[in-house]
């Protein structure tokens, strides 16, 4: 895969047929339904619940704020991999406006963070170099948050902010 | 001996310390470093140097204050956070006497 930095954005070039997969099962991903996803995508905004109808009123308002911004992001998102294309060699492209990194870095994130929250992933998990004692889906949870998560690197790195 | 001017003093400050509130950010295994002090940068216009170093705290302690104030302040800024999908919290000032 090859990135090149554009006039108006960002084109990703020869897309491995892996990572083309996951990247069109980014936007509203699965995991993100889950119930451990959900109270991890939308917290409380107190940790202690001292006062209940501030807790009331920060699950009324700022929860469906939020899922109104991330469901944004996702839009934005499935519109720029609809709009992939294969070149003339037969790879695939993806072109992200620089004016589409913020809703990219946010559907990202909220990809790697339910997937981590769903399959319960700590920090030893992310960073274990042999993950082969792992089953099946622990093993392609990880690779999926760590592929998301180079996505990210690459775009921070082209806004300047990695 | 506390004098009357000495426990109005106290007073005063316990009623101005009750009012302000801490924006807590803690730590989680998947938001990535670089992401986590743009975001600072963004949210509270901390200097690049400012935003790595609480980055590098909450990373390293597990939270980090990265801002203290007014209550509705504060929320506005943690519901900011959680738009970035940061673990972040209201907590109430400690009163350092107690």
């Amino acid at each position: 895969m090859n990135i090149q930095l554009k006039e108006k954005g960002i084109l990703f070039t020869d897309l491995y047929e892996h990572f083309e997969i996951l990247l069109r099962k980014l936007p509203g991903c699965e995991e993100m339904k889950g119930e451990r996803a959900r109270k991890r995508l939308y917290p409380d905004g107190y940790l202690l619940e001292e006062d209940e109808e501030k807790v009331k009123e920060w699950r009324d308002l700022v929860h469906t704020d939020l899922e109104q911004r991330f469901q944004e992001a996702q839009d934005v998102v499935a519109r720029d991999i609809a709009a992939m294309r294969t070149n003339g060699e037969g790879k695939t492209e993806l072109f992200i406006p620089f004016k589409h990194v913020d809703a990219w870095l946010n559907c990202l994130n909220q990809a790697r963070i339910s997937i981590a929250a769903e399959y319960n992933l700590d920090e030893d998990d992310l960073n274990t170099i042999d993950p082969s004692w792992m089953d099946l889906h622990r093993r392609s949870a990880i690779l999926r948050v760590h592929v998301y998560g180079h996505m990210q690197e690459a775009l921070l790195m082209s806004i300047g902010e990695a | 001996m506390n004098t009357k001017t000495d426990e109005v003093a106290e007073n005063q400050s316990k009623v101005l310390l009750d009012r302000v509130w801490n924006v807590v950010v803690h730590n989680d295994p998947v938001n990535l470093m670089s992401y986590v002090t743009m975001v600072f940068k963004r949210v509270f216009g901390y200097s690049e140097e400012k935003a790595r170093a609480l980055m590098l705290e909450v990373h390293n302690r597990g939270r980090s204050v990265v801002w203290s104030g007014e209550r509705e302040k504060a929320e506005v800024y943690v519901q900011h956070l959680h738009s970035y999908l940061l673990m972040a919290t209201l907590e109430r000032a400690e009163n350092p006497s107690n």
